[in-house]
Parts: structure tokens; sequence; C-alpha cells
């Protein structure tokens, strides 16, 4: 296996780890929020995909800055100033600063999640698709488009979660 | 336990000396050529001769600070806080330098 | 040029490691009750990560940057990316092993102060997040120059 086969198959499993651990903290935090409270367990479980999570960022950023060193040391320099691959960097910079933001209690938690969320779909669509035409204006400014998108769409679901919670109580009575 | 933080505070001095002393020297070099020159002279590099002055100054300002504080100074907080002003306004200095400087 | 290709290679990776960690120990610090071994594996990771940056930098930016990449960034399309962004680069990058080797030392000088969540803990957690935020504006600012070497 070439070095070139190991970097694109630890950044997948970057990738993979990251999606995958936002996703499903996602999942079990708003599993957890159904009753309005995270138990012991709960917080045992989401702390794990938090865990997996950044696993998954560590080898994304270390297998990502070891392709830019095969690019420049393969003479495709020119590659460095892609606007696609500046777009993804200012992402995935942006998910650890979030994540210090949150844990300090300077970011409410609908957006923490739809920034978290967003960042690593974001991050996966853009290694995808290699031939993506917009500017880094338009990636980011679709990019935080969709991080309201995503925050709505949770809100959405937690009011949900929240009316049935509502309402559990007066059909416990009836 | 008093030693560790006498120790704590000698090198956040120390630090915060050394953080100066290559903001200093990185300017006066960049504004006064046979300074830099000089530097390279002694050094072989001038990027080489300011990473060992800030070293040597670390080490010396750290050895002072460790004779001259008290066990109970309580200060090693305000050093800490002192290190990372100090750090953040060189970052920001030397950055809006080499913006102008680089331009020029 | 195999060895100046494995420091340049070292340089970047060191460093890498060092901004992770850094953030490791950040996040780890900014826990109500931290646990102070993993901060200690951290923080000593994080000072020799920045020891072999600098000094595997230094191999490659003495002997072979200046002379061979260097004349590349000025003749081409973006000579700001070693006058400007170079120059800044090489020289706040020396702040980083100074304040990784205060943020060691405290871990190891207050563990008891930063599971009293004393204030030491606070400004531990700060220099931690500077370590961390401008490790990360270096390694961004590293892919600019290496880019502008073919521009």
């Amino acid at each position: 296996m070439s070095v070139y086969s190991l970097l694109i198959v630890a950044h997948i499993i970057g990738t993979i780890l990251g999606v995958g651990g936002a996703t499903f903290a996602e999942i079990f935090h708003v599993r957890a929020m159904r009753d309005g409270t995270i138990t012991e367990e709960e917080g045992a479980t989401l702390k794990i995909c938090y865990t997996v999570l950044r696993i998954g960022l560590a080898l994304l950023v270390l297998s990502g800055f070891s392709f830019l060193i095969y690019y420049r040391l393969t003479g495709q320099e020119e590659l460095l100033y892609s606007e696609k691959l500046w777009a993804k960097m200012t992402i995935v910079f942006i998910i650890p600063i979030n994540a210090i933001l949150f844990q300090i209690r300077k970011i409410p938690t609908w957006l923490a999640t739809a920034v978290s969320l967003t960042s690593w779909y974001t991050a996966l669509i853009l290694g995808i698709y290699h031939d993506v035409s917009h500017s880094y204006l338009e990636i980011i400014g679709l990019y935080i488009v969709a991080i309201f998108v995503v925050a709505f769409i949770l809100h959405r679901i937690n009011i949900h979660y929240a009316l049935l919670r509502e309402k559990k109580p007066e059909t416990n009575k009836t | 336990m008093n030693n560790r933080y006498k120790l704590l505070k000698s090198i956040s001095l120390g630090s915060i000396v050394a953080i100066i002393a290559v903001t200093v020297i990185t300017i006066v070099g960049e504004l006064y050529a046979p300074f830099k020159d000089w530097l390279k002279g002694v050094f072989m590099h001038h990027w080489l001769g300011k990473s060992a002055l800030a070293v040597i100054i670390f080490i010396f300002v750290s050895f002072v600070g460790n004779i001259l504080f008290s066990r109970e100074d309580n200060r090693a907080k305000w050093l800490l806080e002192a290190l990372l002003y100090v750090a953040l306004l060189a970052t920001l200095f030397l950055m809006i330098f080499f913006f102008y400087h680089g331009r020029s | 040029m195999t060895i100046l290709y494995t420091s340049l290679i070292v340089h970047i990776i060191a460093g890498l490691v060092g901004v992770i960690s850094a953030f490791a120990l950040l996040i780890g610090l900014l826990h109500r009750v931290p646990k102070i071994r993993s901060l200690k594996i951290w923080s000593v990771i994080t000072f020799f990560s920045f020891i072999l940056s600098w000094a595997t930098g230094a191999y490659y930016y003495v002997l072979y940057y200046g002379k061979a990449v260097k004349p590349v960034i000025l003749a081409g399309g973006a000579p700001w990316a070693h006058k400007i962004v170079m120059e800044a680069k090489e020289h706040v990058f020396l702040f980083i092993p100074f304040v990784a080797f205060v943020i060691m030392v405290g871990i190891f000088a207050a563990p008891d102060a930063i599971l009293g969540d004393r204030p030491i803990k606070k400004s531990l957690a700060w220099l931690s997040a500077f370590v961390f935020v401008l490790g990360a504006l270096i390694a961004l600012a590293g892919v600019a120059i290496s880019g502008a070497a073919r521009q």
C-alpha cells in the first residue's frame, strides 16, 4: 500500500469517526433530553461520542496536513491555494473552537450542536466532491445558512419532544 | 509545595522577559540592518540568533527570579496572567509590524 | 535532500501534534474536576512536540528555505507569503515553546490548585488556549507559504 493510499484510508476513518461521533452525540442528546434531564448513564454515553469525535478530528487534521505535505513534496503546490481547501480548513478549525466555547458556556447549546453537526457534514461533502467550483466566500456563506437550517430542524425536534413531555402527565391522569 | 510555586513564578518571569526580548530584537533587526548582520555573523543565521538569545535570556531571568522570589510570595497567578497578556500583545505587535514592514 | 524533507515532515507533524495536545489540555482544564494525570501527559506532549518542531524547523529553514524556497516565493505571484506571513510566523512561533513550558511546570507544580478550581487553573487554561489558537494559525500560515512556492 502506497503512502498516498494510507493517507486516504486515515482521512476517511477520521471523517467517519467525526461525522459518526457528531451524529450519534446529537441523537443521544435529543433522546436523553426527552425527559428533560441527562442521567449519569446518558452522560457517560455522550462522553464516549465526544471522545470518538475528537479522535476523528485528530486523525482528520493529521492526515489532511499529510496530504498537503505530499502535494508540497511532489510539486503540486498550486493545490494548496484551492478555495475549497481553505474553506474546508476554516470549517475544521471552527469545530474545536465551537467545542471550547460550548465547554465554557459562551455559546448556546442549540447553536453549538448545529455548528458541530453542520461543520462535520460540510467537511464530508467538501471531501467527497472534487470539482467544487464555488468560491471561498460562497462555500462559507452556504455553510452559515446550513447552520441555521440545521438549528431550526433540531429546534423543531426538541419542541416535538417537549410537547410530548407536557402531554404525558395528562395521559397519566385520565 | 512552595518551592514548586517558586519555580513556576521564576519561569513565568523568564518567559515574559524572553518574549519581550524576541520582539525587541526582531524589530531592531528589521529596522537596523547592522544588528541583523551581527546576529547572522555570530549565530550563522539571524533566526538562530534570536532563538539562542531567547533561551539564554529565559534561563538567566528564571535563575535570577528563583533567587529573588520568596517562597511566601503569592504572585503566581499574577505572573501567569502577565505572561498571557505579554504573549498576546507581542504576537499582535509582530503581526501588525510585518504587515506594514512587508508591504514597504 | 532526504534529511531536509524528513525535517520538514517532522516539523509539520510535531507542530500539529502540539496543537492537538494543547487543545486536549485546554478541554481537560475546562472540566469541573480535571484529571491531573492526563493533564500532565498532554502538557508534556505539547511541550516536547513544539521543541521537536522548533529543532527540525530550524534545520529546514536555515539550510534549505532561505536558499531554495524564499527566492521562488519572492519571484512568484504571492511574495507577501514570505514578506508578511513567513516573517511573522517564524518569529511568533518562538513564543510557543516558552508558554508551553510554563503550562507544563504549572500543571506539575499546582495540581491542588487545579483540582481546587483556584484562579491558577483559569490562567493555565487561557495560556493553553493561546498555544492552541496561535499554533493552529501558524499551521494555516505554513499552508499559505508552501502554496506560494509555485504560485
